[in-house]
């Protein structure tokens, strides 16, 4: 090697190094950018592109089906197809393709003399498919015929397998003819109408799954890149566009990336424009030091709680539960590992369902005397650190989802109080689906924390019943893996889900909350936070958990 | 050649035994959707059967390996594509970050080994030597975290340009089909080549560029002693061409078979670089399909991880013939 090509190259790798040591350095200052400052209050212009950054792909597009069974297919089809009702701001049910939310007040609803009823609702004239064909009573026949078709691998039949039939007396008028009353109806009749024009004779199981040429949403779908991006389009005949011809979005595009920090850098690096996190202690202080965007956490519809199981020693005592339920702290939980973002929940329903809620766990707040005064009535005696009954020690086995970083927070902090309050908590994290599939459902465990997740509907039919306590008897049928029964409670929930009803409805959930406080078979600690980060380019940003992210998406638009 | 075919042959019967056996006798990822009131244990136990889960994991297996052994691969239990189609959208993507991810690896690797062997013991040395190990003993994920984290602090320094992508695969502006389907078809210019793969690529290069210039090191430095080095030398050969002909070209030979034994390894690496950076490549399919029981995808993917590992240990053989004539592939 020549002096001459020597001296080339070390000119070379020292510019490269002095490159390389000012990214470094600049890097290393922090320093953010100046970016244009946006005005949130601009008015919204028609045009452009949303990206939205998800941690998984569909694996297809029929979100009816078991393959549309994630939440990433439900988030897109959310915005393909209307219902005949919506889920407003409020977390309401609200008229969309029907002009009225049917209810026996407003005589939609009638009961008929064999014990079923009657729901009927009017088509507006105006809904139109994205083909321009109008939205008939054909179509929500058709909706359901298809889901109770023994060929589809549809999900879940819940409440439709009711229906004896679907009359159509004209167009736009829908008769559903339930077999037995079902207080749950709106669940099932504001679902989306299917387009039996389209799909009359095709192969449900796939017509839908890779292309859907068809909506009667704001978008459309316009291309699925496999393992790269779905892409949206503008429904440029969207019956429900109003004076302002919305959706005012040109294009939304979903991204597919499953580590959720990647998802937050790409957000800081206006990558993606929208995502909806997970829930983790530090995630609002991460949010507040983005510049370039905005937050909303909200209470969200899955709801983390203790199950005791109530027929196995030693919590099958109802003084055990309700001592463990005293030594736990639920504001310290929520504070220490939620750091207050929402609070505790005291009912087995969500604040959001109003009339039907009330807090029934309120009174049950961190107490050691009371504590201890129900395990000394049940025979226990504290012998130094813990509770003793026989000789031995009060032990309850804990058991939760492993990979979960706030239930493992949340199993520490019980672990810590019940020691305090001499009860030995031992822990053991399972993979969620050895969990769900067979800790919880063969009640192998003592405690357990999971989360259910919670529709519009106050129904809890399959959670509590006596005759829903997985067996071999029922196949390990039902999910009241609580193994509690309470004959009357199970009534009352049996009652309050067939009468139509309304006020009939609302007293007795209000009693069922308050006996099933008074047995303590569980206890609810909170709701999962729910969270909808932006850049400060979108605009219409609205979180609404019970409706889902993508809700109101014809009202979002971006800065141009 | 073909012997050692053959011979390869109850390894994959063992692999596919276990990795089936493995999947089959595991819980049920459906339980998981009981978290959802509305999905009842019927439902659950309705959608299980249509899977053929419900059957006796021998005759699954048996099911599976008859139609394997004709080439098919089986369709996916997931969205009921054939597993290939799904295999053959991702494999490119995969290829790409592991072929440049070696060609980078070797590039930067085999002239710091070489490099500081000549110079044992100097600063340079001792520099390299500390480099090396803080590389081996960072793991992927971490290194991907700390360069997303780079790359926006660079976007920020620049006023707001994004040098390179943080993650994803690009978005797509022309349509395509084909083995080098869509990701490819997506991927665009160069330019938008680099700025997708260059973080990706540079992360799962790390552990190799450590580990293949400490071998290359310790190879060369063994060679440089040898008798017939010094004897060249005796002889005045240049000190260039002793260098490259006789230390280089010996002390290459164990590193081929490291290079070829690696590149499953890289592929390993490859499925938590894929998962960082949100890159839709085979190891991203792997970790999805394992967490939806899709039994014919991951055994897809296996088998073609073993056949790769067993391509790649003839590829070390033959090339072993080229550098070394004494040596000749049986």
């Amino acid at each position: 090697m020549g002096p001459g090509r020597m001296s080339i190259s070390r000119r070379l790798a020292a510019y490269a190094l002095a490159l390389i040591a000012a990214a470094i350095m600049v890097s290393g200052c922090g320093g953010s950018a100046d970016t244009a400052a946006a005005d949130p209050d601009a008015p919204k212009q028609h045009g452009g592109l949303v990206t939205i950054g998800m941690d998984q792909e569909p694996a297809c597009l029929n979100e009816k089906i078991q393959c549309g069974s994630m939440a990433a297919t439900t988030m897109i089809a959310a915005s393909l197809w209307d219902g005949l009702l919506d889920i407003d701001a409020e977390g309401n049910y609200a008229p969309k393709i029907a002009t009225d939310v049917p209810t026996k007040e407003n005589g939609s609803v009638k009961d008929t003399p064999d014990g079923g009823m009657t729901v009927t609702m009017h088509l507006k004239p105006e809904a139109r498919w994205s083909d321009g064909r109008p939205i008939t009573c054909d179509d929500v026949a058709f909706r359901w015929s298809t889901t109770m078709d023994e060929r589809w691998q549809v999900v879940s039949r819940k409440g439709w397998e009711l229906i004896k039939d679907v009359e159509c007396p004209d167009a736009q008028t829908v008769v559903f003819v339930w077999a037995e009353r079902y207080a749950p109806y709106l669940g099932i009749v504001s679902a989306a109408p299917l387009p039996k024009h389209v799909l009359d004779g095709k192969d449900f199981n796939k017509y839908f799954n890779e292309a859907i040429p068809i909506s009667s949403g704001p978008f459309m779908l316009k291309k699925w890149n496999r393992a790269v991006d779905v892409q949206l389009k503008r429904n440029p005949e969207y019956w429900d566009a109003g004076k302002d011809e919305r959706p005012w979005l040109d294009t939304i595009r979903y991204v597919f990336v499953a580590d959720t920090n990647t998802l937050k850098i790409q957000l800081r690096t206006g990558e993606v424009d929208i995502i909806s996190p997970p829930p983790d202690s530090t995630l609002k202080e991460e949010l507040e030091g983005f510049p370039r965007g905005g937050y909303q956490i909200e209470p969200g519809i899955y709801w983390e709680q203790i199950a005791f199981n109530n027929a196995k020693a030693p919590t099958n005592d109802i003084n055990v539960r309700k001592a463990i339920a005293y030594s736990i702290d639920r504001d310290q939980i929520t504070d220490v590992v939620l750091k207050g973002q929402v609070e505790r929940l005291d009912s087995t329903l969500l604040p959001a369902k109003k009339e039907y809620y009330i807090p029934a766990w309120k009174d049950v707040k961190y107490d050691t005397k009371k504590a201890a005064g129900y395990l000394e009535k049940s025979g226990y005696k504290r012998n130094g650190q813990y509770f003793e009954k026989g000789g031995k020690p009060l032990t309850v086995q804990f058991k939760s989802t492993a990979g979960n970083d706030l239930r493992l927070k949340v199993a520490q902090l019980l672990q810590q109080r019940l020691k305090a309050n001499g009860i030995k908590m031992d822990i053991a994290l399972e993979p969620p689906n050895v969990f769900f599939g067979q800790s919880t459902p063969n009640g192998a465990f003592g405690m357990a924390l999971w989360a259910w997740s919670s529709g519009i509907d106050p129904s809890q039919e399959t959670m509590f019943p006596c005759d829903q306590i997985p067996s071999e008897a029922n196949d390990f049928s039902g999910q009241n893996n609580y193994r509690y029964c309470n004959e009357k409670v199970s009534e009352l929930i049996k009652q309050a889900n067939v009468t139509t009803d309304q006020a009939e409805r609302i007293r007795m959930t209000h009693e069922i909350q308050t006996l099933m406080a008074a047995d303590m078979p569980m206890l609810p600690l909170f709701q999962r936070p729910e969270t909808l980060a932006y850049t400060e380019r979108t605009l219409g940003m609205d979180s609404n958990p019970l409706g889902g992210l993508v809700w109101n998406a014809a009202d979002w638009a971006v800065m141009k | 050649m073909v012997r050692r075919l053959l011979e390869a042959i109850p390894a994959l019967i063992v692999v596919s035994v276990i990795m089936f056996g493995l999947l089959a006798l595991g819980p049920n990822p459906l339980d998981t959707l009981k978290q959802n009131p509305n999905i009842t244990s019927e439902d659950v136990a309705r959608l299980t059967k249509m899977n053929g889960w419900d059957k006796p994991v021998t005759q699954q297996y048996t099911h599976w390996a008859t139609h394997f052994v004709k080439g098919d691969l089986g369709t996916s239990t997931v969205d009921y594509r054939p597993a290939w189609d799904k295999i053959k959208e991702r494999l490119p993507l995969t290829l790409m970050i592991t072929g440049m991810s070696m060609v980078l690896s070797l590039a930067i690797a085999l002239p710091i080994g070489a490099y500081v062997a000549v110079r044992k013991y100097s600063k340079a040395d001792y520099a390299a030597t500390l480099t090396t190990f803080a590389m081996m003993a960072s793991p992927s994920f971490f290194v991907g975290l700390l360069l997303q984290l780079f790359a926006l602090k660079l976007q920020d320094a620049l006023g707001g340009t994004l040098l390179v992508y943080t993650a994803g695969a690009p978005q797509c502006v022309a349509s395509s089909s084909g083995f080098f389907g869509t990701v490819f078809g997506c991927m665009g210019t160069p330019v938008e080549v680099f700025q997708r793969l260059a973080l990706p690529v540079f992360a799962l290069s790390i552990l190799q560029i450590a580990g293949w210039s400490r071998y290359m090191r310790s190879e060369l430095l063994g060679v440089l002693g040898q008798e017939y080095v010094r004897s060249a030398m005796a002889k005045g050969l240049p000190a260039r061409l002793v260098f490259m002909r006789h230390a280089m070209r010996n002390a290459l030979l164990p590193i081929v078979t490291i290079v070829a034994l690696d590149v499953a390894g890289l592929f390993g690496g490859a499925v938590i670089t894929e998962r960082v950076f949100g890159l839709p490549g085979m190891g991203n399919l792997l970790l999805d399909s394992l967490g939806q029981k899709d039994i014919p995808v991951v055994l897809a993917i296996v088998m073609i991880g073993a056949g790769l590992v067993l391509f790649m240990n003839m590829v070390a053989d033959v090339l072993y013939g080229v550098l070394d004539p004494r040596v000749r592939v049986g």
